[in-house]
């Protein structure tokens, strides 16, 4: 482990039998993925911080369930 | 499949246009707080940091319910978005160790462990924190665990963090008289968890005595310090034990007063030691919690 030099982050993600997902500690690196899953949540895109958000375009749009933060 | 619907948004949308920075700089935090950090580690000799008074020596090894001794330690340190959307992106540093032991705890081995993760380093934190902050970080958070457990270090970190950074304390609220002192006027935002709406869930869920009465305490207190923002992670099984009296006992006493109320509960850490904790809440008792929301008129962020 390497806190001070950020070489280590984490995220914990629980994926619910019905497909609903939980995020615990969420990065910006896991917003985007989880945003890439659904781009229609607004939930998680708007815990996009904006430079990546800019970078990321248009996706198209997978249904998928809703995000929930703890 | 819980409906994205009961979202707090769209209770009420402008919220967010409201919850910008209100920051002031803190002219002189950082002497000020390297002052205090050196009062913190003398009240290490008899240990009254949070309300459970063990009164213990950690300096010479003795230790009280949190297990804490006289060195931090820090488990987490990395760039969040999962906080309120005023605070992020946010810098977070988690301090290992906690005063209570909710079974529920999404980080029970760190938290309930003083000796997880590595030592606690000020300077290196502190670097870390400005590079994150020059790279867009809008807050810097220092949580736990528990962090009044660990007040010395924490306060040794403000003191090497920028006067104009907009500093988050995240806390239980289950600090003592003796830990308010210390921090009076060095945090620019309380973040509270208000987890339990009577002392008998609390007793249950967290081992804690007297819970509402030192939370409480400590809410009226940091409303007059400093911005306050109260979270109540919504229980399942527990909305009208718990959340009906949060939400009523802050309308009453704290009108205005932002609380995102978190809906993603899951059954980490000891959950499912307790029938109801051990799967996340029901659509039906996230509808009544928005209703309790709305019907008590709390300020609602997300």
């Amino acid at each position: 482990m390497n806190l001070v030099g950020a070489s280590e982050q984490m995220t914990e993600v629980l994926i619910m039998s019905d497909g609903t997902v939980y995020v615990h500690n969420l990065t910006p690196a896991m917003a985007v993925a989880l945003s890439a899953l659904n781009p229609q949540d607004a939930r998680i895109s708007a815990r996009i911080p904006q430079p990546a958000r800019d970078s990321l375009g248009d996706k198209s749009t997978i249904d998928t369930p809703p995000f929930l933060p703890l | 499949m819980v409906d994205p619907d009961l979202s707090p948004m769209n209770v009420s949308a402008d919220l967010l246009a409201r919850g910008g920075s209100g920051l002031l700089p803190h002219s002189g935090r950082q002497s000020l707080a390297a002052e205090r950090c050196r009062a913190a580690r003398e009240e290490l000799a008899e240990c009254h940091l949070c309300a459970h008074h063990c009164g213990c020596n950690r300096l010479q090894g003795e230790r009280g319910v949190c297990g804490a001794g006289a060195e931090a330690r820090v488990f987490s340190a990395q760039v969040e978005v999962s906080d309120e959307l005023e605070f992020i992106p946010a810098f977070a540093v988690a301090f290992s160790g906690c005063d209570l032991r909710c079974a529920f705890c999404i980080t029970g081995a760190q938290s309930w462990n003083p000796k997880a993760g590595e030592p606690f380093d000020a300077k290196a934190l502190g670097s870390r924190a400005r590079m994150e902050l020059s790279k867009g970080a809008q807050s810097i958070m220092i949580l736990g665990g528990e962090p009044t457990v660990h007040l010395p270090a924490a306060l040794e970190l403000v003191s090497v963090l920028p006067d104009d950074a907009r500093l988050i304390w995240k806390t239980n609220g289950h600090a003592s008289a003796v830990a308010r002192e210390l921090l009076e006027g060095i945090f620019d935002v309380w973040l509270v968890d208000y987890k339990f709406g009577n002392d008998a869930c609390a007793k249950r869920l967290a081992g804690v005595h007297d819970y509402t009465r030192v939370l409480q305490e400590n809410l009226r207190w940091a409303a007059e310090d400093s911005e306050l923002v109260i979270r109540h992670l919504l229980m399942p099984g527990h909305v009208n034990c718990c959340w009906q009296p949060v939400a009523t006992w802050i309308a009453a006493n704290l009108p205005g007063v932002k609380v995102n109320l978190r809906t993603g509960f899951w059954p980490a850490w000891r959950s499912r030691r307790h029938p109801e904790l051990r799967d996340p809440a029901v659509a039906s008792e996230l509808q009544r919690a928005w209703d309790i929301a709305i019907a008590t008129g709390v300020h609602l962020i997300e």
